[in-house]
């Protein structure tokens, strides 16, 4: 009886402590680049758009503003019909669902684009760039 | 014999109690919290009615990895929830039960205040009672089997109205669950373990915020498991106080039926409660849950802790 206890005891003890990563380490490679606060010029996915992208202050829970500019990758401007539609949601909380907001175009040409984070984490960002029947997309990560 | 005389208990002993502060890179294989909670009737009872509010406040996020992040000064999470329920036996072995919670929530993201008042996810569950705590036999315990199912009637992330998510009261899925419960008197002592499953349902998600999204996808929230053990100790028959543990765990979720690898869920917490009964029908209890001393387990959790307040009459 006292070496079934033993064992029981045991038993639930590995069990419960027994380690094992509960998650893999997010490969960076295959979740797009990270953004920084600190603003840079990415190429798109299909390399049709050289993509300016910058926070306005440095991210925190709650709402940012996302600063936006883009031209073709032969430096031509986009036309006034240019839209960049923005969507991001948190990999490591998938129920949360993926938000999408489309940015508003300044006078100056710019896009600004609200991103609400609900909460601190891994948080992915994905821009869908369109030009009249050119379209593509840029894919990032942000740690808030 | 006096076992806890041999050194190897004693070691086995001290590792079990220990390992939660001394554990650096250790994860258990368990899941994330949440599941369950809402009245269920007692075996000696006939029906029952109650209410039960609980006040939850949140300190910070464990992240995929467990690395924990704090709120600052201006940020803070507060839920309220008050749980109506009720249970009715409608033979010897089967009952029922009903939970209707009322989520009240507050939250400040840096200047922004806001506060959200809306009806959760009930839940329906049966019960079926397989043995009775007899006391003339020493090692057959009360063992219950339920199985119910919640309900996405709340507001869930996919048709809230703030972005910031302050309303959401509910999960969004219909969730399918299963159980058992089973404990034993040896009094002044009263053993107890709670085991369940949680199935969510897949969900195709076509709103998020409540605005149509230009390419759906479909979601499947991992499924969940729950384990909650606790001792009792009964001063008399009007006062009793509990103490016990709780393991939560979810795997990985699926979108657009790919597995999501940073997404698994766990949650160890411990749980204390003290509990008047007056006139063996109406209940007074109180419930203290905190995720001390298990911050290393935490993974995708919030830092909380939360107190309940229960009131219950039964026949």
């Amino acid at each position: 009886m006292f070496k079934q206890i033993q064992y029981l005891i045991i038993s639930v003890t590995v069990w419960v402590m027994a380690c094992g990563p509960m998650n893999r380490p997010p490969n960076t490679g295959s979740m797009g680049p990270s953004l920084n606060s600190s603003q840079g010029v990415q190429l798109s996915k299909n390399q049709t758009f050289y993509v300016f992208v910058s926070s306005v202050g440095s991210l925190a829970i709650g709402e940012n503003q996302y600063l936006i500019r883009f031209v073709y990758s032969d430096l031509r401007p986009p036309s006034s019909l240019a839209k960049i539609k923005i969507a991001y949601w948190m990999p490591d909380m998938p129920e949360m669902g993926r938000v999408e907001e489309m940015a508003l175009v300044q006078p100056d040409g710019s896009y600004r684009a609200v991103v609400s984070y609900a909460m601190p984490g891994r948080w992915e960002i994905e821009l869908k760039l369109e030009d009249g029947t050119f379209q593509d997309e840029l894919v990032f990560n942000v740690q808030v | 014999m006096n076992w806890c005389s041999t050194f190897k208990f004693k070691a086995i002993l001290f590792f079990l109690i220990a390992q939660p502060f001394f554990s650096q890179n250790s994860y258990a294989f368990s899941c994330h919290g949440g599941g369950g909670g809402g009245f269920r009737l007692a075996s000696d009872q006939h029906f029952q009615f109650g209410i039960a509010t609980s006040y939850r406040t949140i300190q910070g996020w464990f992240d995929s990895l467990g690395y924990y992040t704090s709120n600052e000064g201006n940020i803070f999470f507060r839920t309220m929830t008050t749980i109506l329920g009720g249970g009715y036996r409608f033979s010897e072995n089967f009952s029922f039960a009903l939970n209707i919670p009322f989520v009240f929530r507050t939250q400040q993201l840096k200047e922004q205040k806001d506060s959200y008042a809306s009806f959760g996810d009930p839940s329906m569950e049966v019960t079926y009672k397989v043995w009775d705590d007899l006391h003339f036999l020493r090692f057959r315990p009360e063992l219950n089997l339920y199985g119910g199912i919640h309900l996405p009637l709340g507001i869930s992330p996919y048709n809230s109205k703030d972005l910031s998510g302050g309303d959401i009261v509910g999960q969004g899925f219909n969730v399918l669950y299963g159980g058992f419960n089973i404990s034993k008197l040896y009094r002044p002592l009263k053993f107890g373990l709670d085991g369940s499953g949680f199935f969510p349902f897949s969900r195709k998600v076509t709103h998020v915020r409540g605005e149509n999204l230009s390419e759906s996808y479909l979601l499947k929230r991992g499924n969940q498991c729950q384990l909650v053990e606790t001792i009792s100790y009964l001063f008399n028959s009007n006062w009793n106080i509990s103490m016990g543990f709780k393991q939560f765990w979810q795997l990985h979720s699926k979108m657009k039926r790919a597995k999501i690898m940073t997404s698994a869920e766990r949650l160890f917490s411990s749980i204390a409660a003290l509990n008047y009964t007056y006139d063996s029908g109406w209940n007074l209890g109180i419930n203290f849950e905190t995720i001390f001393p298990f911050y290393r387990y935490l993974v995708n959790q919030p830092s909380f802790q939360t107190i309940s307040l229960s009131f219950t009459y039964g026949g």
